[in-house]
């Protein structure tokens, strides 16, 4: 039997009507020109999509996890109705007040955990599907990416400010744009309206941080308005993105930051020193206040650009990726003019 | 006065030229192949698309054009008096007309010059010129022409061992049968006479045009001239022939020999050297346009040959990084684009295969040209898009089909025309029922009149041979 398939010709009688497509596009989204000259809408899936990622089994180490976990519950339950029972004892008020505290500790933890773990879950599929568009970014395959990419624009439905771009990035498409192709096209068309946000809020951000940075008098509290400036930018990205950065993103943003905070706290003290050894000559002032506003900028800004990256859900092309040149461009926007 | 008047306009226009090119505001782009690769479609179709960038045109991958930045393109008088316009406006009627048909093949050289207005990107040169113009000239030529480049290295015995060691193997060999039978009974010491000249020339002019023809597709045919001769028709330097050694006899003078070698010096010098140094020495982008499919169809011999005559013509272009000075005195191509033309004609899912195809084919050439610092890209591209692709079940598998009207027929037919494989065939696996490319005639799009026409990936092509020039 031969290795290749041989070539086929059918006769007209065997065209069938174009059939309806599996995964119907949002209702409010036209059918791009593209699509009605390209091809039946199946030929996208052409390729079978790839496995999706499996369900781990209950194994005897998780069994083992669950078992401590009650048992460790049982004893805290145990622990806590015997010191109410104690206090029970001693005066009922006393019980019934510490009673009502644990009740609403315990709720407030709960609650607590419940959005965390619901977070943790969102997360997870953020990074699934971000992995998924990164691998389908850096091969040759066909047929696979258009779902995944449906599926991340279908997050920007409800946002009013997405709607051109998810219309311009349909009315692009063409069937027979590789899977690289569509998620380039996707981050270049569909994103740019976040992209232009995002860029924005760490452009305000870096220009903060450095008029925060002559500001402050401490070393001590130049580092912490560091840090709650640059919580807030990573909090304004991810709500723009609609996504939190996920488990790998944050530990780098963290680390980022903390080295943020050692430079900048380091930048400070050294400045005060130089003061004190070189005289507090305005100038020299003025020279030391500005190489810090800028060492705060431009830490806050990569931070905020590696920010952008970890909450996007699609993967900058290697070509795309957007530097301190755009940040700059933002500066500009962000600074007061006097005309 | 008039001619003192001509002269300072003269020099006025080349002060011009001289100001684009040190501003880099100039690109002569080589659209380089072989006959019947889609030169012409493909130079009408990017006039096309960028004169209609602003009003519907799909080039999303095209920076300047994604990004909003582009203010316009218009067609410009030409730089080169001499030079015929390229027909553009009569392509394209004949592409997207009532009864759309493909543009004869070219038989002559034509240019045409586009300016681009765009707005650059960068801060500085932004405050600089808010607004700037790219002047794009494109040459239009029969690439039958490009092969008479190699013949410019070799003496008229060296080109004629060469052309009568091809012809030892088939299908030449059988091609050749009568050429060679004249060959042999013309006695080439006796004194030269027009008629044993004119009736090898024509034989041998016979010869090449058989190995021409579509069912057997050679594409490594010189002297280029004699199959699509252009304003040479009837001259002697279009007649003659390649000859074997001359032996004992050697070459006397006034000799049938010699004068067959007088007329391959006056081809040289008077067709292939001036139209190479006029036309062909003052690019600085290229794209090679390959048509892999009809190569893959006639088998591997003629697969093998189109890849001996790309890289042939390939040799004669400049290549190297550019700055101020090559610019404006020793132009070089800084960026080489290849790209396999009627991807169309297969699915889509197999135009990676394509370009891994490609990549193979023209390895050699690709390498030399990266080694001089030119930036390199393949590609797979249809310049007007005239099918679909289409999925269906075919005994148990699920095949991708192309849907259009094949050339010389009236209806639509669905065609699976067999896998593009990864890596170029061994000639032994090369099965004559392995491909079935077809043809396919242009298709008017239903709207037409308000949009332009499908392509595959022509955004890609400008993005990479312009955008970094509309920065």
């Amino acid at each position: 039997m031969s290795r290749w398939v041989p070539p086929v010709e059918l006769p007209p009688e065997s065209f069938s009507p174009r059939q309806k497509p599996a995964a119907p596009p949002p209702a409010q989204l036209p059918v791009s020109p593209g699509q009605e000259e390209g091809c039946d809408e199946e030929d996208v899936h052409d390729t079978p999509a790839g496995p999706g990622p499996g369900k781990r089994g209950f194994g005897p180490g998780r069994w083992i996890l669950f078992s401590l976990i009650l048992l460790f519950i049982a004893v805290l339950v145990e622990d806590a109705v015997g010191f109410l029972a104690a206090q029970y004892r001693l005066h009922p008020s006393l019980g019934i007040s510490f009673g009502l505290l644990l009740f609403v500790l315990t709720g407030a933890l709960l609650t607590a955990v419940v959005r965390e773990w619901r977070s943790l879950r969102s997360v997870r599929a953020q990074d699934e599907l971000r992995l998924r568009l990164e691998r389908l970014a850096r091969e040759d395959a066909f047929g696979q990416a258009r779902g995944v990419l449906e599926a991340a624009g279908e997050r920007y439905r409800e946002r009013p400010e997405m709607n051109n771009a998810l219309l311009a990035y349909r009315a692009a498409f063409r069937d027979h744009l590789g899977d690289r192709e569509l998620v380039t096209l996707f981050s270049d068309v569909a994103m740019r309206p976040l992209d232009q946000a995002a860029l924005r809020v760490v452009g305000r951000h870096a220009a903060g941080a450095a008029l925060s940075a002559v500001l402050s008098p401490v070393a001590m509290l130049d580092a912490l308005l560091f840090l709650w400036r640059n919580l807030r930018m990573i909090h304004e990205i991810a709500r723009i993105y609609g996504l939190r950065p996920g488990f790998a993103g944050s530990c780098v943003l963290v680390r980022q930051m903390a080295e943020g905070m050692v430079v900048v706290g380091a930048t400070e003290l050294l400045t005060h020193t130089a003061a004190d050894l070189l005289g507090d000559t305005l100038a020299g002032a003025a020279l030391a206040s500005a190489g810090q506003a800028a060492t705060n900028a431009l830490f806050t800004a990569r931070i905020g650009l590696r920010a952008i990256n970890q909450c996007r859900p699609v993967p900058f092309p290697p070509s795309r990726l957007p530097g301190l040149r755009e940040i700059r461009k933002e500066l500009q926007g962000a600074l007061p003019t006097h005309q | 006065m008039a001619t003192l008047d001509q002269l300072a306009r003269g020099a006025v226009g080349q002060l011009d030229e001289w100001v684009h090119l040190a501003m880099d505001r100039t690109v002569r782009l080589a659209v380089t192949g072989l006959n019947q690769s889609g030169k012409t479609v493909f130079t009408t179709a990017l006039v096309h698309h960028l004169l209609h960038a602003l009003d519907g045109a799909n080039l999303p991958f095209f920076q300047v054009v994604a990004e909003g930045r582009l203010q316009g393109t218009r067609i410009m008088l030409q730089p080169d008096m001499d030079v015929p316009a390229f027909r553009y406006d009569s392509y394209l009627r004949a592409l997207l007309g009532a009864k759309p048909a493909w543009p004869v093949t070219t038989d002559a050289l034509s240019e045409i010059r586009l300016a681009l207005r765009f707005r650059p990107a960068g801060m500085v040169s932004r405050r600089i010129t808010p607004s700037a113009t790219l002047y794009l000239d494109i040459i239009d030529y029969p690439g039958e022409w490009l092969l008479d480049l190699p013949m410019l290295r070799l003496s008229f015995e060296e080109w004629s061992a060469q052309t009568l060691q091809r012809c030892e193997e088939e299908p030449r060999l059988s091609l050749s049968q009568e050429w060679r039978a004249r060959l042999a009974e013309t006695d080439l010491a006796q004194p030269a006479r027009e008629e044993p000249i004119r009736l090898l020339g024509e034989s041998y002019t016979r010869f090449l045009l058989a190995c021409k023809e579509a069912k057997v597709g050679l594409s490594f045919l010189q002297p280029g001239r004699f199959t699509i001769p252009g304003d040479f028709r009837g001259a002697p330097l279009l007649m003659f022939s390649p000859v074997p050694p001359p032996g004992h006899q050697g070459n006397p003078p006034g000799s049938l020999r010699e004068e067959l070698e007088k007329r391959f010096e006056s081809y040289k010098k008077w067709v292939i050297d001036t139209f190479f140094s006029r036309y062909f020495t003052s690019f600085d982008r290229q794209i090679v346009l390959l048509d892999l499919l009809s190569a893959m169809n006639r088998g591997p011999g003629a697969f093998a040959d189109r890849q001996m005559a790309l890289e042939a013509i390939l040799q004669g272009f400049r290549y190297g990084q550019a700055n101020l000075l090559t610019r404006l005195f020793k132009p070089r191509i800084d960026k080489l684009l290849f790209a396999v033309t009627k991807a169309d004609f297969v699915a889509a899912n197999q135009h990676a295969n394509l370009e891994r195809l490609l990549r193979q084919m023209v390895a050699r050439p690709a390498n030399d040209a990266a080694f001089a610092g030119v930036e390199i890209k393949t590609q797979a591209l249809a310049s007007l898009r005239c099918t679909r692709t289409v999925v269906r079940e075919h005994d148990g598998r699920r095949l991708s089909f192309v849907q259009g009207i094949p050339k010389g027929r009236d209806k639509e037919t669905l065609l699976f025309p067999g896998e593009i494989p990864e890596t170029i065939p061994d000639p032994n696996e090369w099965d004559a029922n392995r491909f079935h490319f077809l043809e396919f005639e242009p298709r008017r799009p239903p709207d037409a009149e308000t949009a332009t026409p499908p392509h595959i990936r022509l955004d890609h092509a400008l993005e990479f041979l312009l955008g970094d020039k509309l920065r």
